[in-house]
């Protein structure tokens, strides 16, 4: 050993007993194995520390993206506005009292009508009824009160207006009546209830000017800003502004996906498993097999997107951007998890149970598929909805086939443009103003995350609750 | 026309499934009929029976429409290669495969475009401009000359071919279906027929996952040669700047500069930032096995396991959010305000020490599996000669763990190499090569994101740059992969 030298110098110093009694370094010697367990409990610690502080960091900020805030404020669809372009004034006559002959209208001549101004035609009337609820004139042009104006206007969300359109689209009998609305306010303002923009933050880096911000306080103060739980999130479709934006279209679309590799992925993956585990000769042939699914296992799942693209977007002609593309793609990376998770699971079977079955004259097939499988089939179950998780949360081959684009329609069928979860938190990572966009972004990964968690949860109560120990 | 818009392979698809379905119902009557109220009568049990002919009717005929699916582009693409003037097919600098590319997505739009729409298309296409926009061609990169003409042919063949693919599959159902039912009998051996059935079906699911790992080469691989007739491989190998911002060919179609593929850069972004990751994934990795495997009580290594794991299980995305927006601004502070260094949020250093986080299971599990199998009675006989566990630790087990901890590391290193969103969101996207770590840098992954993210054009040397790079990573964590698989496999071989 190294330290032998240094042992007996120091013998002849510590000997005061019978010499067998040799100081070993037992002192110094323990000492070490106290070390190596800290160092071990320390890396441990590093690890479940960092993990703490991920989800420590995810949570807080999700926290704020998962209440939202708004003011109700009574809307009137003026008749002026409604029928800009004029056409009832053309039709029944100058004075006519057009609230009267707008509901004689058929339905789709009502819609007609509705439809016609554009969105941004309604931006002066929203204006000017939100003004009107903080008590601010509209049609005073004097200095202090324009200057009050714009403070006040800085907290509106530009999205209200497209908002308030699409509400009597859906509904053209609003049309001349006063409605109460929950107005939208901007990321912003929320921005600066949550605390990530404060009055501390130079006044030329926020779009906030500090009369706003007092005039957002004042509004809290007497109730007109109110909080809320941010359902939005999960039925709205995407956006251009933090405080509207929705995963509808990703939920949908992940779904798809996970609905096509349960079809595809399973019974190919499971099939797969039976043969190599209860069929296959065990040869060359065989031993390649194996080595390649564990191979597939592990490689970068961006490659599988580059194989997406090329083969069934290129060679199959199949859409770009839909869930049948990304749920096929997704499909060929989950297969070797189902498959080593499935021959885990017929390799726990005794032999002993196949050998009955073919003992009282069962033919190998029927030995396999009326009795090795269905005692497999927890293993198997729980395999499967591991593979789904990963595959949930799985990002990068979804971007190269696409399913990052913003989508304006909600997709009915898997052939339809669509996004994914994963791929709509990446988008909302990398938008130009990341602070204002990190609450919602972290809410919709407290969303993907509570899926992720519901799956494992299920596998995990799957196996022990029906697990069985030979 | 109309019939011939609903001849689709899915549509046919359909109907042979219906009719095997059909199939499934008759032969189950006609076993139990066969049987005349004597079960016992029968070699094989009714849905046996009903299985076979599921299977005759079934089997061949999408056999031969997945086969026909896969084989019509080789007979309908030479056709449409016949009307491409010589000059395109001799061209060295542009491929003609590029240019059939646009032929085909037309001729693809023809499908749903009325018989008028289709004439103008010949005529002159400027006509139906915006509606082959719409159907997703590039319209920009249409040859009046000849692609209109081109796509037409193609367009006229696949039509023409349509009458024959239904009568091939449809008949074949129909026989199936006819004479499976006609030999449905008392005595016939339809158990062992569809076990038959079965098991080939089963062959074929198991070789799916080598026809993948086929189907990544072949993909890749073509693309990539298609990449490196337009730009030169040596230029793409040690190539030092990465920055592919230029149109493909000029007007006439040559001079391409290839010297913004240089691949130097990108490989080594991702070999640094790889590293930094395993400086952070083996020391914690390790250390955690060590305690787990030979220290930690059995309670606590059945609770840290799973919580450790639960790192490996976090998706990707997340880990680069919380990079890009927690610990990139968190790093940047530090260097900047305690040690006043210039320091940015994305850099090498954010992207290494959370992708690092990210592989400390792979090296932590793998590992503990390894030192757990070493064998006992290496462990008694170090403790019998007096060695305390730590020193049987970095005396016997350590050295008799090595090759599997090697392994783990190599494994870990090949994770790392593939990992696209963490560097993705945190490492920047600057090509360059520096040996600061506070720096932004890029990574292949990275690359081939930021190269087909956008609706580009797929035939462009930028977007056929991703297939090589493509093909490089795949063949860079294969070798990994492959080698550390090996090892582990002696390694269990050698103790058990």
């Amino acid at each position: 050993m190294t330290d032998t030298t240094d042992t007996q110098t120091a013998v002849p110093a510590a000997a005061k007993g019978p010499k067998s009694k040799q100081d070993i370094g037992i002192g110094r010697r323990r000492f070490a194995e106290w070390r190596l367990k800290m160092y071990g409990l320390f890396a441990i610690a590093v690890a479940v520390g960092a993990l703490a502080v991920l989800l420590y960091s995810i949570v807080s900020q999700g926290a704020k993206g998962l209440s939202t805030i708004d003011a109700e404020i009574e809307f009137v669809y003026d008749p002026a506005l409604v029928d800009r372009e004029g056409d009832l004034v053309k039709r029944f006559g100058e004075g006519a009292d057009l609230l009267a002959s707008f509901a004689k209208l058929s339905k789709e001549e009502q819609a007609a009508v509705v439809d016609r101004p554009r969105k941004t035609s309604y931006r002066p009337y929203v204006q000017a009824a939100f003004l009107k609820r903080l008590g601010i004139d509209p049609d005073d042009e004097s200095p202090e009160n324009l200057k009050k104006q714009d403070e006040a206007l800085a907290l509106l969300s530009p999205r209200m207006d497209v908002l308030v359109w699409q509400k009597i689209q859906q509904d053209p009998t609003l049309f001349g009546k006063p409605v109460k609305l929950q107005f939208l306010l901007s990321g912003e303002v929320k921005a600066y209830l949550d605390g990530i923009i404060t009055k501390k933050t130079p006044e030329a880096r926020r779009a906030l000017k500090d009369g706003s911000l007092a005039l957002i306080d004042k509004l809290v103060a007497d109730g007109t800003i109110k909080y809320r739980v941010r359902w939005e999130l999960l039925t709205n479709k995407q956006s251009t502004d933090p405080e509207d934006h929705g995963l509808l279209t990703g939920l949908i679309g992940s779904a798809y996906m996970m609905l096509i590799v349960l079809v595809v992925a399973v019974p190919i993956g499971v099939a797969a498993s039976i043969y190599l585990e209860e069929y296959a000769p065990k040869n060359q042939l065989t031993d390649i097999i194996e080595v390649n699914i564990n191979n597939l296992a592990a490689v970068p799942s961006i490659v599988f997107g580059l194989l997406g693209l090329a083969v069934f977007i290129n060679f199959m002609e199949l859409e770009r951007s839909t869930p049948i593309v990304g749920g096929l793609v997704l499909s060929l990376m989950t297969l070797p998890t189902v498959i080593i998770a499935t021959r885990a699971a017929l390799k726990a079977v005794p032999p002993s149970i196949r050998e009955a079955a073919l003992g009282v004259g069962a033919s190998k097939t029927q030995a396999v598929f009326h009795h090795v499988l269905p005692l497999a089939l927890p293993g198997i179950l729980t395999g499967t909805i591991i593979g789904l998780a990963q595959a949930l949360g799985e990002t990068a081959p979804l971007l190269v086939i696409g399913m990052n684009a913003v989508v304006s329609n909600v997709p009915t069928t898997p052939f339809d443009e669509s996004t994914s979860l994963p791929s709509q938190i990446y988008e909302m990572a990398s938008q130009d103003k990341v602070a204002l966009w990190a609450p919602v972004t972290s809410a919709s990964i407290i969303v993907l995350l509570s899926f992720l968690m519901i799956m494992n949860l299920t596998a995990v109560f799957l196996r022990r609750r029906f697990e069985r120990k030979w | 026309m109309q019939a011939l818009d609903f001849v689709t392979a899915p549509n046919l698809a359909l109907v042979v499934l219906a009719l095997a379905v059909i199939g499934y119902i008759i032969g189950r009557v006609r076993a139990v009929a066969a049987s005349k109220g004597d079960p016992s009568s029968l070699h094989s049990r009714p849905g046996y029976h009903a299985a076979f002919v599921f299977i005759w009717t079934g089997l061949p005929a999408l056999v031969v429409l997945a086969a026909w699916v896969v084989l019509q582009p080789f007979y309908v693409e030479p056709k449409g290669y016949e009307v491409f003037p010589k000059s395109v097919m001799e061209s060295t600098t542009q491929p003609a495969d590029l240019k059939m590319d646009v032929v085909k997505s037309i001729a693809k739009a023809l499908e749903d475009f009325s018989p008028e729409q289709r004439e103008k298309l010949v005529l002159g296409f400027r006509d139906i401009e915006s509606a082959l926009d719409r159907a997703g061609v590039a319209v920009a990169e249409i040859d009046q000359s000849y692609m209109p003409r081109a796509a037409q042919v193609i367009f006229e063949t696949r039509q023409s071919l349509k009458p024959i693919m239904a009568a091939v599959v449809l008949g074949l159902a129909v026989i199936g279906f006819i004479f499976s039912i006609a030999v449905v009998s008392r005595r016939m051996r339809a158990r062992n027929r569809v076990e038959t059935a079965v098991r080939g079906m089963l062959i074929i699911a198991s070789s799916i996952a080598i026809l993948t790992t086929f189907g990544i080469v072949f993909a890749l691989i073509f693309d990539t040669i298609r990449f490196f007739s337009v730009v030169p491989f040596q230029d793409f190998l040690f190539g030092l700047t990465w920055d592919p911002t230029f149109q493909g060919a000029d007007e006439e179609g040559h001079s391409v500069d290839s010297r913004g593929f240089g691949f130097v850069p990108l490989i080594f972004g991702t070999v640094y930032i790889s590293f930094i990751a395993l400086l952070v994934a083996v020391p914690i990795g390790l250390f955690s096995a060590i305690y787990m495997a030979e220290f930690a009580t059995p309670r606590f290594r059945s609770i840290a396991k799973p919580v450790l794991e639960v790192l490996a299980g976090v998706p990707t995305i997340v880990y680069g959010f919380f990079a890009l927006v927690t610990v990139g601004p968190a790093l940047a502070e530090f260097f900047t305000n305690t040690l006043g260094l210039e320091a940015q949020g994305r850099s090498v250093l954010t992207a290494g020490i959370v992708m690092g986080i990210m592989i400390i299971p792979f090296v932590s599990s793998l590992s503990d599996d390894i030192i757990t199998a070493v064998p006992q009675s290496l462990r008694d006989a170090s403790l019998g000669l007096g060695a305390t566990k730590a020193e049987t630790v970095r005396i016997v087990l350590l050295p008799a763990a090595l090759p599997g901890i090697m392994a783990a590391v190599l494994l870990a290193a090949s994770r790392a190499i593939g990992e696209t969103m963490i560097v993705v969101l945190a490492a920047g996207a600057t090509a360059q090569i520096t040996a600061n770590p506070l720096e932004a840098m890029t990574t292949i992954t990275v690359t081939i994101v930021n190269l087909l993210k956008a609706d580009t054009d797929f035939t462009s040397p930028q977007a056929l740059s991703a297939y090589a790079l493509g093909i490089t990573l795949f063949v860079v964590t294969l070798v990994m992969n492959v080698y550390a698989l090996r090892i582990v496999r002696k390694y269990r071989e050698q103790y058990e």
